[in-house]
């Protein structure tokens, strides 16, 4: 089984992997600003279905962890001028029962609804571009 | 080898190695989960569930698994039997079942 994220850029899904990142890059960013935003998805293709799917943020990147300072929205369709309004509570432990870990519907049988995530860099805080991390989490048959 | 065990309404038992879930699933009559050598055996005759809770990292193109489940339906409930992948724990969760159709008018 291999699991793809796409990153949505101009509408065009293109397969994270093939980039290189192993983390979600969202360019430098100065004190007190936001991140682009960055859409991804997550497609399985070679199962019967995936349910239950969970996305959670596993490393902040070197910035002290805030309320409101890791953005993830969803929606079921691409839309470019998306701003998060709600946040990720907390850095899971990665693990399947962390209370941070946040719910994803199904866009299809295999695919995930589109996230929309971004940073916003507390006052004082140095951003190390590319070392955010995610992880997806879902069940499969 | 941890693998889901099941037998069909022909007495045929045919294993997670042998073929997909989804084109036997409809003809189980009990199923088991062999979580190397240890057997966990639900009840029979029961419409059943088995999966894999997996995780990857975003980007990366290689997945892990969690946890292994097995559950079958009880009324308005799916009754689960999951078991860790690591560290072998056994839980029982009960959820409602997303596709039950009430009886009631």
């Amino acid at each position: 089984m291999t699991p793809i994220t796409y990153l949505i850029q101009n509408k065009e899904r293109i397969p994270i992997n093939t980039l290189g990142a192993q983390s979600s890059s969202f360019g430098m960013v100065a004190p007190l600003e936001s991140s682009q935003t960055n859409i991804v998805q997550l497609f399985i293709p070679d199962v019967a279905a995936i349910t239950n799917i969970r996305l959670a943020l596993i490393d902040s990147g070197g910035i002290v962890f805030g309320n409101s300072t890791f953005g993830v929205d969803t929606r079921g369709f691409i839309d470019q001028n998306v701003i998060p309004e709600s946040f990720f509570q907390g850095v899971s432990d990665k693990t399947e029962n962390s209370p941070y870990n946040i719910q994803v519907n199904n866009l299809n049988r295999l695919s995930s609804v589109y996230m929309y995530l971004n940073v916003n860099v507390p006052i004082g805080q140095e951003f190390i571009a590319g070392t955010v991390r995610y992880q997806w989490l879902f069940d499969y048959a | 080898m941890k693998r889901w065990e099941m037998k069909d309404e022909n007495g045929n038992e045919v294993t997670e190695d042998d073929i997909n879930w989804s084109l036997v699933q409809d003809r189980a009559i009990s199923l088991k989960l062999n979580n190397d050598g240890q057997i966990i055996t639900l009840p029979n005759n029961m419409e059943y569930i088995q999966g894999k809770t997996a995780s990857a990292f975003l980007g990366s193109e290689k997945i892990q698994i969690e946890s292994r489940f097995l559950g079958f339906k009880l009324g308005k409930s799916i009754v689960k039997v999951r078991v860790n992948e690591k560290t072998n724990d056994i839980s029982i969760e009960v959820e409602n079942d997303p596709n039950h159709i009430s009886d009631s008018k």
